[in-house]
């Protein structure tokens, strides 16, 4: 196949490396782009590299940041004596959405898991273990995807915090709101009779 | 559950088929290697997305061709379309299930919607076989009445190969036992449920195996099922407890040792002498028959429906009285495809039925009746 500009054809080939944007998408981004006026795609086009330049990983929680410590550690109106840990940032942005959690956020950045070869040293646990044998903490809760994976590594955490004496919860299984109950598979409504609550 | 329609698409020999089967009795005739089998193969991989033939996808396809796809309409079920299709993508196996045209994306949402049981020659093996093919032929008749157990013996499955994993690295010297103790507690929560539903089960159909043998062999005595388990408790502490003993064990051979993966299914008389060690090969095709009967059953009794009975070419070896008691006693257990090299010829029997005739890929049908 000759195409009329091998410019257009590398745009098209990066961007199809991003999730869920396949060689039609790609294409169609690339040829908006040249439609677009300049400063609007140099702004995007700074705006990657700022991305990639100024954001890591925050000292106290893994999470991202733009400076050493995230604004959700340094944020001194949070309960400091509650920690959710969660798998990955993005975790951490849905679970501020609800608005639920006042606390503060540990991020593990991944699950153990052996098929994939990620064992728990590849993992944010030993900053997460220090700073609970440092105290301070009455409760972590373990807010983790009720996989194989995921609870595989809540019972590992668990085990490493609950010798200091501090309570180790779990998010709850079960029903989403709002959802039908006919649509629900068998494994979901068994494992929320199972944790039913009183009325 | 009634098979009304069958279509192939490069499916084995067949480029393009399609049957109409009768409601009642089908009869595929057909020399050696003409491909009555792979009729009843394909009704089964459309029921079970696998092939009773225990083989790949890839060797289900027509000569060179790189897929194949296949249907069946259905009557008298809650469903009425299921359709099967496989191909190579980019070299990658792909297969594409659907009912009623909407896509499926788990194997539990679609396994068990379209019951068949299936009579073959091989069933013996199930007797005479290792325990991992009694295993595998109970387990999969566990799928068809409760669907969920597919995804449990996947995460059992996916359980154990983690924790041997982490076994082998102890092994070495380089694993964390604090990890294996929390595998040994996945292992036992999901052994557990596993154990409990393969106990219960077993429980049920062994009265109907009984019951069968005795009908069908015409003996005083009959064997039964039963369930031997490597774990000595189905309860998930006593098990943790055990799994967290042999753990030892279990590093040194860097594998799972005991669990629901190493049972077995021994029958044997009221002695405890094993069927096996004692059983004429005449009783052995018989004990193998009354499992199928009793799938058959249980089905019937726990999901209150009666299944598609595919008997592939089990009448050579059966003298005709025998061939006619089979066909007397499967007959209102729903709609039977059999096939066989020879013609059949009792007219009683032939009278609500269906004939095909197979040669070379081509079906033709009803001609002699």
């Amino acid at each position: 196949m000759t195409t009329p500009s091998v410019y257009l054809d590398r745009v098209t080939k990066e961007l199809s490396k991003l999730p869920g944007i396949g060689h039609k998408s790609a294409s169609r981004i690339a040829f908006h782009l040249l439609k677009m006026g300049k400063p609007d795609v140099e702004n995007i086009a700074a705006s990657l590299i700022d991305l990639k330049n100024n954001i890591r990983a925050c000292a106290e929680c893994g999470g991202i940041s733009d400076s050493e410590i995230c604004s959700l550690c340094s944020d001194t109106g949070r309960e400091r004596d509650v920690l959710c840990v969660v798998e990955g940032a993005r975790d951490v942005l849905n679970i501020e959405a609800s608005g639920e959690f006042k606390g503060r956020y540990h991020v593990l950045s991944g699950l153990i898991s052996p098929l994939d070869g990620i064992g728990p040293e590849d993992l944010n646990i030993s900053t997460l273990v220090k700073k609970c044998a440092a105290g301070g903490f009455e409760e972590i809760i373990m807010a983790l995807s009720p996989t194989i994976e995921g609870d595989a590594t809540t019972l590992y955490v668990a085990s490493l915090i609950s010798p200091f004496g501090i309570k180790v919860t779990r998010i709850a299984h079960g029903l989403p709101v709002g959802c039908d109950l006919e649509y629900v598979d068998c494994a979901t409504i068994a494992k929320s009779i199972e944790g039913r609550v009183r009325i | 559950m009634i098979l009304t329609n069958l279509k192939l698409i490069n499916f084995r020999n067949y480029e393009n088929l399609e049957i109409n089967f009768s409601p009642e009795i089908n009869f595929i005739t057909g020399d050696n290697g003409s491909g009555k089998t792979n009729i009843l193969e394909a009704i089964s991989v459309i029921s079970n997305l696998k092939s009773f033939r225990n083989i790949n996808d890839n060797n289900i396809i027509n000569w060179n061709k790189d897929s194949y796809y296949c249907s069946g309409e259905v009557s008298n079920s809650e469903f009425s379309r299921f359709e099967v299709g496989f191909s190579f993508q980019n070299n990658k196996p792909k297969k594409k299930i659907k009912i009623d045209s909407h896509e499926i994306k788990k194997v539990s949402d679609y396994y068990g919607k379209l019951i068949t049981v299936n009579f073959i020659p091989t069933d013996i093996n199930i007797i005479n076989g290792s325990p991992e093919l009694r295993r595998r032929y109970f387990d999969s008749v566990i799928s068809k009445l409760y669907p969920d157990y597919i995804d449990e013996l996947n995460k059992y499955k996916e359980i154990c190969y983690s924790r041997n994993l982490i076994l082998k690295k102890i092994k070495d010297n380089r694993g964390d036992l604090k990890l294996l103790e929390v595998w040994n507690k996945m292992f036992s929560d999901k052994a557990s449920s596993i154990l409990k539903k393969r106990k219960s089960f077993i429980i049920e159909f062994n009265k109907l195996f009984i019951k069968n043998y005795l009908k069908i062999s015409g003996e005083d005595n009959s064997p039964y099922l039963n369930y031997i388990t490597t774990l000595k408790s189905d309860d998930p502490d006593s098990i943790l407890s055990e799994v967290n003993n042999n753990s030892r064990i279990d590093v040194r051979r860097g594998n799972t040792v005991y669990g629901p993966h190493r049972d077995d299914y021994i029958i044997t008389n009221s002695d405890k002498i094993a069927f096996i060690n004692y059983a004429s090969q005449g009783q052995k095709r018989t004990a193998s028959i009354s499992l199928k009967f009793s799938e058959v059953e249980i089905i019937k009794i726990l999901k209150n429906k009666k299944c598609i009975i595919l008997v592939d070419d089990i009448f050579s070896e059966l003298d005709e009285k025998r061939r006619n008691s089979m066909i007397d006693l499967l007959k209102n257990e729903g709609q039977i495809i059999f096939t066989m090299v020879n013609h059949f010829y009792d007219k009683n029997i032939l009278s609500n039925s269906k004939q095909f005739f197979v040669n070379k890929g081509i079906v033709s049908d009803g001609l002699n009746n």
